[in-house]
């Protein structure tokens, strides 16, 4: 936890500062994050409305819900976790997951793209926010929240099999997107 | 993780993005209310901080009437005499009806070893022992007998000038002497504290802050607005209220006194609610596959628009204020040198009453504005409440004969809505209440 963070209070004082109610801590926490929260719920979002939207539902939680963090991980790593549960509860709410994965057809495997690693961070997610719904859940807790297949099929009750499915055919068509895109052979 | 995953995690995992310029507003604005500074305890600190400054008075009036003992003659005048002998509490209670006399009770030449003289014109030096004869109408407590009393004043070592409450008290302490009824000594080689009151003048003020509840009472005037009025109970809720002012203390006798002043109440309610504007239009889509021999040949994508209910919760404080001022009646029940505990009824006058906050509008679903001075709240408040009935329990603690702190539990009852005739509901307040405060005897 950093010593020194807002205007001479660390995040200790700040946090302690919101649950008192006190709207200028609560502001100072908000820009703290904000910015990498947004990152976040931008990749969980089909277009920036919906992150917006997102952040602005999950910051109102973090406030409202803040006794409950017990200083035991990182401050950021609860604001995350809640942002992406945000993201899985408005992402259940919209849409319903309800697949049937023949996985014989489903290639594990395919060559990566050196094109992938010169692309830039909004190119990057402008790949992920194309993806459907469920590709795009699944990656983002798998590739970059690091979450497993277990937890995720829990999180999402759906079956191991089609996390792993999702996470697949979200891969694939990630490639076949930047295939289209720059015409770059798979 | 492939290599794609790792390109991904590894360029976004700590990426920013600007946000939108009014995100914070729109959260702020979600957010409950900030919390008071004040917390529950703030009504101890009250009460501690009225103490405080009454012993702070206390002591600064105990100082000033040390400076007059020493420094000033007393003047008292045209008030009623009382005098009460303790001696050993066996020979009765000596009462002096000296209502007529303007006693005077100089310091610098009274006091020392010559002794004090009683008599029309007050205490002062004098050489002849303290002489309280029949013109004093002096008389024994149930034995109404006019008599004399021969005190030999140069024993007297001490004399005190205790003002108390309403009363200027003498007090003779460690009298060595006789003092005779008739022939029969009644206190001999005793030690004798006879003690003389003078009652002051009757015009206190009294300043108070109360610490109140206030339920609401909601009526409707039809069977089918009962569940509008369960709606709007069960969505405000009554939380802290108070109420402070001023009031004079005027006394008609030795029982009876009015009191009138200027009197502040707020009346405080959350009213929490879900935000009908916070539903959400999602689009939904369900894939259903279509099988042949165990394998799916094709698809159907079916796209439904909901509405999701909102979920955001927002909580408004509501205020209903009123400037009153109170018209009422004491009357003493117990009154002595340390405490007095009296009966309060009367009536509150309302001057104006102001409402502020927000309600849920007889339709259920919208939220009605229900500021008295703007919008359409300005249409369903009165501005003006009528009268409202006040009991209450006085027990006040004599500081010092100026200053009093006091106690009283108390009730206020609205008689009328504070809606106007056309709105589907009757709204009352009954307030009950423990009010404290000081009082300053002039």
């Amino acid at each position: 936890m950093s010593p020194l963070l807002v205007n001479g209070k660390t995040e200790k004082d700040l946090i302690k500062a919101c649950l008192s109610g006190d709207r200028q801590a609560q502001r100072d926490v908000f820009y703290m994050y904000s910015g990498k929260m947004m990152a976040v719920c931008i990749r969980f979002s089909r277009h920036r409305q919906e992150a917006e939207d997102l952040l602005q539902d999950s910051f109102v939680k973090i406030f409202t819900h803040l006794k409950d963090f017990e200083n035991k991980g990182s401050f950021e790593g609860w604001i995350r976790r809640i942002i992406v549960n945000t993201a899985i509860k408005n992402n259940l709410k919209k849409s319903v997951i309800a697949e049937e994965i023949d996985l014989d057809h489903i290639v594990e495997e395919m060559s990566v793209p050196e094109v992938f690693s010169v692309l830039s961070e909004e190119e990057l997610i402008k790949l992920i926010s194309g993806l459907p719904d469920g590709y795009r859940m699944v990656f983002n807790l798998f590739a970059i929240e690091g979450f497993t297949h277990k937890e995720i099929s829990e999180i999402l009750n759906i079956e191991e099999s089609t996390s792993r499915s999702q996470l697949t055919k979200a891969r694939k068509m990630l490639k076949e997107k930047v295939n289209d895109l720059y015409k770059v052979a798979v | 993780m492939n290599s794609i995953d790792k390109i991904f995690r590894s360029k976004l995992s700590h990426h920013t993005l600007e946000t939108p310029d009014d995100a914070w507003t729109n959260i702020a604005s979600r957010l409950p209310d900030q919390k008071k500074k004040f917390s529950p305890w703030w009504m101890i600190v009250s009460i501690l901080a009225i103490v405080s400054s009454s012993v702070a008075t206390f002591l600064y009036f105990k100082k000033d009437m040390l400076m007059q003992e020493m420094n000033s003659p007393v003047q008292i005048s045209d008030q009623e005499f009382i005098a009460t002998n303790y001696h050993e509490q066996q020979e009765g209670t000596l009462i002096a009806e000296l209502s007529k006399y303007e006693p005077t009770f100089d310091r610098n030449n009274a006091g020392n070893d010559n002794g004090l003289k009683f008599s029309k014109s007050g205490f002062s030096k004098n050489t002849e022992p303290l002489i309280l004869n029949s013109s004093s109408n002096l008389e024994f407590f149930n034995q109404p007998e006019k008599t004399s009393f021969e005190i030999n004043t140069p024993l007297i070592n001490k004399i005190y000038f205790r003002p108390i409450s309403n009363f200027l008290k003498f007090e003779i302490q460690n009298m060595k002497g006789n003092l005779n009824y008739g022939n029969s000594p009644i206190g001999k080689d005793h030690s004798i504290c006879p003690t003389m009151e003078i009652q002051k003048k009757k015009l206190s003020l009294e300043l108070y802050v109360s610490h109140d509840y206030a339920p609401k009472i909601l009526k409707p005037l039809s069977e089918d607005m009962l569940p509008y009025a369960a709606i709007r109970m069960e969505t405000e809720k009554a939380s802290y209220s108070f109420s402070a002012g001023l009031r004079f203390n005027y006394q008609l006798s030795d029982k009876w006194s009015v009191l009138s002043g200027l009197n502040y109440s707020q009346i405080n309610e959350r009213f929490n609610y879900i935000d009908p504007e916070s539903n959400q239009t999602r689009e939904i889509t369900i894939k259903d596959y279509i099988y042949q021999n165990g394998k799916i040949v094709d698809s159907i994508i079916n796209k439904q628009t909901v509405i999701i209910p909102g979920e955001t919760k927002l909580s408004v404080k509501n205020k209903y204020s009123s400037v009153d001022i109170p018209v009422l009646g004491r009357f003493r029940v117990i009154d002595n040198s340390h405490i007095n505990i009296s009966g309060i009824a009367g009536i509150y006058l309302n001057v104006s009453s102001v409402t502020k906050g927000m309600a849920f509008d007889s339709d259920n679903i919208s939220i009605l504005d229900i500021s008295n001075n703007s919008g359409i709240g300005k249409e369903i408040f009165k501005n003006y409440l009528g009268i409202s009935p006040y009991i209450g329990l006085n027990v006040s603690y004599h500081i010092n004969p100026s200053v009093d702190f006091f106690a009283e539990p108390h009730a206020r009852f609205q008689t009328s809505s504070i809606t106007k005739a056309d709105y589907p509901l009757t709204q009352r307040y009954n307030t009950y209440g423990l009010t404290t405060g000081v009082k300053y005897n002039f």
